[in-house]
């Protein structure tokens, strides 16, 4: 990482015609493990072989270089590779001199994309995932951004390699202690458990090996388990809630009768000891084998109980598109159950539903409905293709790609993580239509573009329309 | 989270920008772990895998919104599975994926749609295919690059059944291979370069045994480069988090590489010459 100094094109230039000159004729000198060797190299051929080394205007920022390559494979290894017809190498010094070279641009968001939010009651913080920066913020939970202010401070951060966050979709925090369960869907395979001291780059007070994907997560205080949604093999894992590191799951819902599909957001019904899941709807077939599974998708879980069966064991051309939907179990289904409930079809408004939570009074249950900027209210009963009780929904809610939601029973008050501008919402939990927010959280200045690069995997260039296309 | 919307932005778009238009919602039939989008500029369309559907889904090239797709290739003839990988060649009209668990490349048309099965696939002990991840294609000289455990195959585009790679970038001069991080790779035609990226370790991931931990890097290197041959210019990547792997495209016409990544949390857009000459 540096700065290009002002400097540096000239000497660009200045090396790479040394470069041409030398390299017109037969010789090239090179230095390789300290010694100074003498190469034949190929002679000039009507191919383009000049390297070309413009200046570059000062720029901010993370910059990356180009390198020398190593010893190993320097120039002399490459030039000695017989038939490999290597046209327009540049000399050592060249690259070494195109190291300074950085990004002339980068596209990113400096600003934290609150993804998930859960309300510490007893100690009246509230808490929340970033996935554009990695981290977990924590607030004082009637924190509230001025709109003439930039952004709100939170009070603490766990941020940094070592703490194993990455993509953190969805979080719990423990009323007994304030502990914070951060669920990792990508990458790294683990959720997660920072104690309420932690701040800044620590390691994890204690982590689970879960399978890859996990999305949602619900604790069971009474039972004392934790359950976690997989959407690569469209499964509910349960875990004893003291689990750690290697510690197999206790129980596994999974299989075609459960109707899971790309599964999401999780709730438990304490009172009524029942289960909902929301499914995004795309699925496809995971049959074990006849001696069982060795191991899951990634290879994790191997020899555990209660794993997933993986992505290794799909069925080829066994994908579906299913409609969006809530699926209900009992609380402890396992194997391959089939919902006891299903709200599913146009009515029911359900447009990549990602996170849920539930009033444990009313039984009525909230949906974070994404691609929809709304959330989604259902009576406890709700079947088939209901329309919600309430739909909360519009621009003065604030409401921009919810993908994380808690109800607060203490406070009564429900809270939204929005992913799409930089903010969490909080509303009374009968709000309804266009309503205004009770309070704001924002991390980051009002109106401040948002793009929402929470993982941005693969990036493409559309040369008709002069557009960089990415997708997470 | 794994947000499967498409965002669109200016190639111009620098810093904290805002997309010019967005493909998201139920209706997009979209999901989690598109590794890959398709741009096909003749018939203006955008191509995008859905592993968890089994599914390749082709939409308007202007496609914004919750709009769905024009069309799919989905079902048991295709023997489509986990492809999260797509590359499209408008000229021969003709859609690639690489297929991880089965060790094969298969063809299909591109103007295919339904249950169809490939028109060509590329399997076998000759093809030394070892879990293939991403593809690309080279419509003008007729080449297809996968990128496999061991490191990056080459292929005549018109290659099928048990056929040996044309051309093979493996070893570890090279710094390739699915186990050193080389996922996405990308071919010019024009400067007739290979841009792959490589170098780092995936870790502990028994399915993906640990390799050597190096630097992540993206890599270029020459059409006929074979062998265990290093990479004609490397440019080092920044580790910014544990599961950096680099993802690239090229703007040939503003000579730009533009990377991106899981774990890179931005856009990156190198001003680099050399590649397009």
């Amino acid at each position: 990482m540096g700065r290009r100094s002002p400097g540096s094109s000239k000497r660009s230039v200045i090396l790479v015609l040394g470069f041409l000159v030398v390299g017109g004729g037969s010789l090239v000198l090179t230095r390789i493990g300290g010694e100074v060797e003498t190469v034949p190299v190929r002679k000039p051929t009507s191919h383009p072989q000049l390297i070309s080394i413009h200046p570059l205007p000062e720029m901010e920022g993370e910059m990356c270089e180009w390198v020398p390559v190593s010893g190993e494979a320097s120039l002399l290894a490459a030039l000695q590779q017989p038939g490999a017809p290597r046209s327009a190498i540049p000399s050592d010094a060249a690259r070494a001199d195109a190291a300074k070279r950085a990004p002339i641009r980068t596209m990113r968001d400096s600003y934290s994309s609150y993804s998930a939010v859960a309300v510490d009651a007893v100690r009246n913080e509230v808490v929340m995932t970033d996935e554009n920066l990695f981290g977990i913020l924590v607030y004082d939970r009637m924190e509230n951004t001025p709109a003439t202010a930039r952004m709100s401070e939170p009070k603490r951060m766990i941020r940094g390699l070592k703490t194993e966050i990455e993509f953190q979709c969805s979080l719990y925090v423990d009323p007994s202690n304030g502990d914070i369960y951060a669920v990792n869907n990508d990458t790294l395979g683990k959720l997660v458990i920072f104690s309420r001291q932690a701040r800044g780059d620590v390691d994890p007070d204690r982590f689970i090996n879960t399978p890859h994907t996990t999305f949602g997560i619900a604790v069971d205080e009474k039972n004392q388990e934790m359950l976690l949604t997989v959407q690569d093999d469209a499964a509910v894992v349960t875990y004893a809630k003291g689990a750690k590191e290697k510690e197999p799951p206790v129980r596994l819902l999974q299989g075609e009768r459960t109707l899971l599909a790309d599964p999401h957001g999780i709730a438990l019904d304490s009172k009524r000891d029942l289960l909902y899941i929301s499914n995004w709807g795309t699925v496809n077939v995971h049959k074990a084998p006849p001696g069982g599974p060795t191991t899951g998708t990634l290879g994790r879980g191997g020899g555990h109980p209660n794993w997933p069966i993986g992505r290794n064991y799909a069925v080829p051309g066994s994908g579906k598109v299913l409609p969006p939907s809530i699926t209900v179990y009992p609380r402890d289904a396992r194997g391959d159950t089939p919902p006891s409930r299903i709200i599913r079809g146009p009515k029911t408004q359900l447009n990549w539903p990602t996170a849920l939570a539930l009033n444990p009074e009313t039984g009525e249950l909230f949906v974070a409905n994404d691609t929809a900027h709304s959330v989604l209210v259902f009576g406890p009963d709700a079947m088939g293709d209901v329309a919600p009780i309430r739909v909360l929904q519009g621009p003065r809610t604030l409401l921009k790609n919810p993908t994380g939601v808690f109800y607060d029973q203490k406070n009564g008050e429900l809270w939204v993580a929005n992913f799409g501008n930089h903010t969490a919402t909080v509303y009374k939990p009968t709000a309804a239509g266009d309503t205004l927010p009770l309070r704001v959280i924002r991390s980051g200045p009002l109106h401040a573009p948002s793009p929402m690069l929470g993982n941005p995997h693969v990036v493409t260039y559309d040369s008709k329309r002069e557009e960089i296309l990415v997708a997470n | 989270m794994s947000h499967p919307r498409i965002s669109a932005f200016a190639s111009s778009a620098n810093g904290n920008a805002n997309p010019v238009r967005i493909l998201e919602g139920q209706a997009t039939l979209q999901a989690r772990t598109s590794h890959d989008i398709g741009i096909d500029s003749i018939n203006d369309e955008i191509v995008v895998p859905n592993p968890f559907a089994q599914a390749i889904l082709f939409f308007r090239g202007g496609a914004s919104g919750q709009e769905p797709p024009i069309r799919i290739i989905q079902g048991p003839k295709t023997l489509l599975n986990y492809n999260e990988n797509v590359a499209v060649d408008p000229i021969h009209n003709e859609v690639f994926t690489a297929q991880f668990r089965s060790d094969a490349i298969l063809v299909f048309r591109r103007d295919a749609g339904g249950d169809v099965a490939p028109i060509r696939i590329i399997q076998g002990p000759k093809t030394q295919l070892d879990r293939p991840l991403r593809i690309a294609v080279d419509p003008v000289n007729n080449l297809i690059a996968v990128t496999t455990i061991p490191g990056v195959w080459i292929f005549n585009r018109t290659d099928n059944g048990d056929v040996a790679p044309r051309w093979t970038l493996a070893g570890p001069k090279t710094g390739l291979g699915v186990l050193n991080g080389s996922r996405n790779v990308v071919l010019y035609p024009g400067g007739k370069k290979i841009i792959v990226g490589g170098g780092r370790s995936v870790g502990s991931e028994e399915e993906l045994p640990p390799g050597t931990a190096t630097r992540p890097f993206i890599g270029v290197w020459n059409y006929g480069d074979n062998g265990d041959i290093g990479p004609w210019a490397t440019l080092t990547i920044p580790q910014t988090n544990k599961g950096t792997s680099p993802a690239m495209a090229i703007n040939p016409e503003a000579k730009e590489l533009i990377m991106s990544g899981a774990g890179l949390k931005g856009i990156f857009f190198f001003h680099l010459p050399e590649i397009f000459q």
